[in-house]
C-alpha cells in the first residue's frame, strides 16, 4: 500500500501544478477591483487588481469592467477592447514605463472605447492616452488631469477617428487634446461637450504640419479655457493636407488667443460660439476663419474678425 | 532562560510600539470611507474616516477618493489637491473656520473637487472659502443652504476659478467673487445652477479692487434668487459674458450692472419672471448681442447698448 500511495501523491502534485500553469482562458468580459488579486481569468466573483493584467485575461473585443472602486495603473492597448468604469470611481495615476496612463498601439482595424475613467497623473512627465495606431479611439466621461498632453493623437497611416464626448482635460502641462497625425495619416475627431481647462499649454490643437493626410474636426457644445499661456483651439496646416476644424456652439474663454488658424490648408468655421476674455480673440496667419455671423467675439484684449462669412442653409 | 527571555519580550514589544509610532508614509493616493478609521496611511483596504485625516496622509498633487458614502467632515486645503467622489455621495455637513473647505494654498497650486455634496443647514458658514491658490476646479458638486456657497476673495495675483455642472442652492449668497487690492479673478461657470438663494446667485464685486474681473457663465440657470446676477465695480472692471443662460424670478432683479467698469455682455438668454429684468446703475453697461428673450418680467428693462455678432 505505501509502495503504490506514493505514486499516486506524486501525480496529484503533479496534476496541481499543471492546472496551475494552464494559462486561464481569456474572457469577452474581465472585472477589476481596488481589492481583487490578479490571479486566473478577472470573473466577476474574483475581479483582478490591475487593467493591465485583466487586459491580458480579455479576448481582443471584449470589455473590462470596474467592479468596484481602485486605482489600476497604466495599460498599453494593442487589441480592440473597450474599458467601462459606470458610477465607481477607476483612477490611473501613474504612466510607468510606458510614459502614458493608457498607450495605443493597436491594429488597423482595432477600435479602443475608454469610458468612466479618471487619469490624474499628478504633474508627473506622462501622457494621459496616447495614442499612436488603431481604427477608433472613443473617450467618454473620462477626466484627465495634471499629465503632460491629455489626449495625444498622433496616429502615423490610415485615417483614424478620435471622438471624445463628456469628458474634462483640466491642468495639463502641455495640450489638453493634441491632433497631430503623422506621415500619411490622416484623423476625423469629434468632440462633444468636452472642457479643457487651465493648461499651462495650449487646449485644443489640430495640426496636419506633420502628415500629407488631412483632418477633418468638430467640436461642439465645447469649451477650451483658462489657458492663459497658450490658445483655445487651434488649427494648423501648412503641409500638404488640408486641416478643417467646425467650431459650433463652444466656447473659447480665458485664453492668450482664442481660435487660431495659421497656414493656408487650414479652415476653422464657427457658429453660435463665444469667444471672449482672450488676450486675443480670433488670428489667423495665411488661414481661414470663416464665421456664420452667429458668434459672441467681445471682451477680448484685441476682438479679431474672420476672415470670411458664410451663409448657413 | 527566565532572565533572558524577559529582554525579549519587552524588546519585542517595544518593537511594535516603535512601529505603530512612526509617522505613515504620505501617499499619493489615499482612501475614505463613512465607516473607515483614522489611522495608517489610507489605502483602500484601510480607507480613513475624514477628508481632514486623509488629506494629511496625501502626497502634494495626490489624490484623496471616495471609496464609499459617508459624511466626512470640512477641511482646510493648502497643497494643490484633488477629491473625487464618482458615483457615490461625499457629504460636507459642518464647518471650521467658517467654512466646509477652506483653501489656503500656494500661489502655483491647483485644487480640483468633484462629486462633493455640501450642506450647511442653513448654518452662516461658507461652503468654499477660496482665499489662495492658482486655480480651483468645482466639478459636479452640489452645495446648499450655506452662508456664501463660495466665495473667492483674491488680494492680489490670477485666480481662476471654474465650476462645472453643479448645483448651488438656497445660500445667503450664491457665488461671491470679490477680489482685493490688485487681485485678478477669471471665472468660468458651465452648466451651473443657482436656485432660492437670499441674497444673490452670483455677484462680481471689484468695488475694492483696482484689478479685473473676467467672467463667463454658461448654459446656466439662476431661479428664484433675490437678485440673478451682478457686476459692481468702482475702480477696476469686471467684463461678464452671459452666454446661452436664463435669469429667471428673482425677487428684486435678474441681471444689475453697476458702475462704469462693468460690462455685462448677454446673448441667447432668457430674462423672465423677474420684477425687474435688466437693470444698471452709475454708468454700468448691459449689452446685447439681440437674441436674447427679455420678457414676463414685472419691468423687463433695456439693454443699454446693442453689440453685432461676427
Amino acid at each position: 500500500m505505501r509502495h503504490r500511495s506514493l505514486p499516486i501523491g506524486i501525480i496529484a502534485i503533479a496534476c496541481g501544478l499543471l492546472a496551475n500553469a494552464v494559462p486561464a482562458r481569456a474572457a469577452a468580459a474581465t472585472w477589476v477591483s481596488g481589492t481583487g488579486t490578479n490571479a486566473g481569468s478577472c470573473p466577476i466573483t474574483a475581479p483582478c487588481r490591475t487593467f493591465r493584467f485583466a487586459y491580458g485575461q480579455t479576448n481582443a473585443g471584449g470589455t473590462i469592467n470596474v467592479l468596484s472602486p481602485g486605482s489600476f495603473g497604466p495599460l498599453t492597448i494593442a487589441k480592440s477592447i473597450s474599458i467601462v468604469a459606470d458610477g465607481v470611481e477607476a483612477a490611473i495615476l501613474a504612466g510607468g514605463a510606458i510614459g502614458a496612463a493608457i498607450k495605443i498601439e493597436a491594429g488597423a482595424g482595432d477600435i479602443v472605447s475608454l469610458r468612466g475613467l479618471t487619469i490624474d497623473l499628478r504633474g508627473t512627465a506622462n501622457v494621459g492616452i496616447d495614442f499612436r495606431s488603431g481604427a477608433a479611439l472613443h473617450v467618454h466621461k473620462c477626466v484627465i488631469r495634471k499629465s503632460t498632453t491629455g489626449i495625444n493623437f498622433v496616429p502615423a497611416s490610415g485615417t483614424s477617428e478620435l471622438t471624445v464626448a463628456d469628458s474634462v482635460i483640466a491642468d495639463t502641462n502641455a495640450i489638453g487634446i493634441r491632433v497631430v497625425p503623422t506621415g500619411s495619416a490622416g484623423a476625423q475627431a469629434t468632440l462633444d461637450r468636452v472642457r479643457v481647462e487651465n493648461s499651462s499649454g495650449s487646449g485644443i490643437a489640430f495640426s496636419g504640419d506633420n502628415t500629407i493626410g488631412s483632418i477633418t474636426a468638430t467640436v461642439r457644445d465645447s469649451g477650451s479655457v483658462g489657458h492663459a499661456a497658450g490658445l483655445g483651439i487651434l488649427a494648423q496646416e501648412s503641409g500638404s493636407g488640408t486641416t478643417v476644424v467646425t467650431v459650433d456652439r463652444s466656447a473659447a474663454v480665458n485664453n492668450g488667443a482664442g481660435i487660431v488658424a495659421n497656414g493656408t490648408g487650414a479652415t476653422i468655421r464657427i457658429g453660435d460660439s463665444t469667444v471672449s476674455g482672450n488676450t486675443t480673440g480670433l488670428s489667423t496667419f495665411n488661414g481661414v476663419i470663416a464665421s456664420y455671423r452667429t458668434n459672441k467675439v467681445n471682451g477680448n484684449g484685441t476682438n479679431g474678425d474672420p476672415t470670411s462669412t458664410i451663409d448657413m442653409k | 532562560m527566565r532572565h533572558r527571555s524577559l529582554p525579549i519580550g519587552i524588546l519585542a514589544i517595544a518593537c511594535g510600539l516603535l512601529a505603530n509610532a512612526a509617522p505613515a508614509r504620505a501617499a499619493a493616493q489615499t482612501w475614505v470611507s463613512g465607516t473607515g478609521i483614522n489611522a495608517g496611511n489610507c489605502p483602500i483596504t484601510a480607507p480613513c474616516r475624514t477628508f481632514r485625516f486623509a488629506y494629511g496622509r496625501t502626497d502634494a498633487g495626490g489624490v484623496i477618493n471616495v471609496l464609499s458614502a459617508g459624511s466626512f467632515g470640512p477641511l482646510t486645503i493648502a497643497k494643490p489637491i484633488s477629491i473625487v467622489a464618482d458615483g457615490v455621495e461625499a457629504l460636507i455637513g459642518t464647518a471650521k473656520n467658517g467654512a466646509a473647505i477652506e483653501i489656503q494654498a500656494g500661489a502655483d497650486d491647483i485644487v480640483s473637487l468633484r462629486g462633493l455634496t455640501i450642506d450647511l443647514r442653513g448654518t452662516d458658514n461658507y461652503g468654499i472659502n477660496f482665499l489662495s491658490g492658482a486655480a480651483l476646479h468645482v466639478h459636479d458638486c452640489v452645495i446648499r443652504r450655506t452662508g456664501r456657497a463660495i466665495s473667492l476673495a483674491p488680494a492680489s495675483g490670477t485666480h481662476t476659478l471654474y465650476i462645472a455642472d453643479s448645483v448651488i442652492a438656497n445660500a445667503g449668497e450664491g457665488i461671491v467673487i470679490s477680489p482685493t487690492g490688485s487681485g485678478v479673478a477669471n471665472v468660468m461657470l458651465d452648466r451651473v445652477r443657482l436656485e432660492g438663494s437670499s441674497s444673490w446667485g452670483i455677484i462680481f464685486s471689484g468695488v475694492n479692487n483696482t484689478g479685473s474681473i473676467t467672467a463667463t457663465v454658461r448654459d446656466s440657470v439662476f431661479a428664484g434668487n433675490s437678485r440673478g446676477i451682478i457686476a459692481q465695480t468702482q475702480n477696476g472692471t469686471a467684463n461678464v459674458m452671459v452666454d446661452r443662460s436664463a435669469v429667471v424670478n428673482s425677487g428684486v432683479y435678474g441681471i444689475f450692472a453697476n458702475g462704469a467698469g462693468v460690462t455685462i455682455r448677454i446673448g441667447d438668454s432668457t430674462v423672465t419672471g423677474n420684477t425687474t429684468g435688466l437693470s444698471t446703475q452709475s454708468s454700468g453697461t448691459i449689452a446685447s448681442y439681440g437674441t436674447n428673450k427679455v420678457n414676463g418680467n414685472g419691468t423687463n428693462g433695456d439693454p443699454t447698448s446693442v453689440i453685432d455678432m461676427k
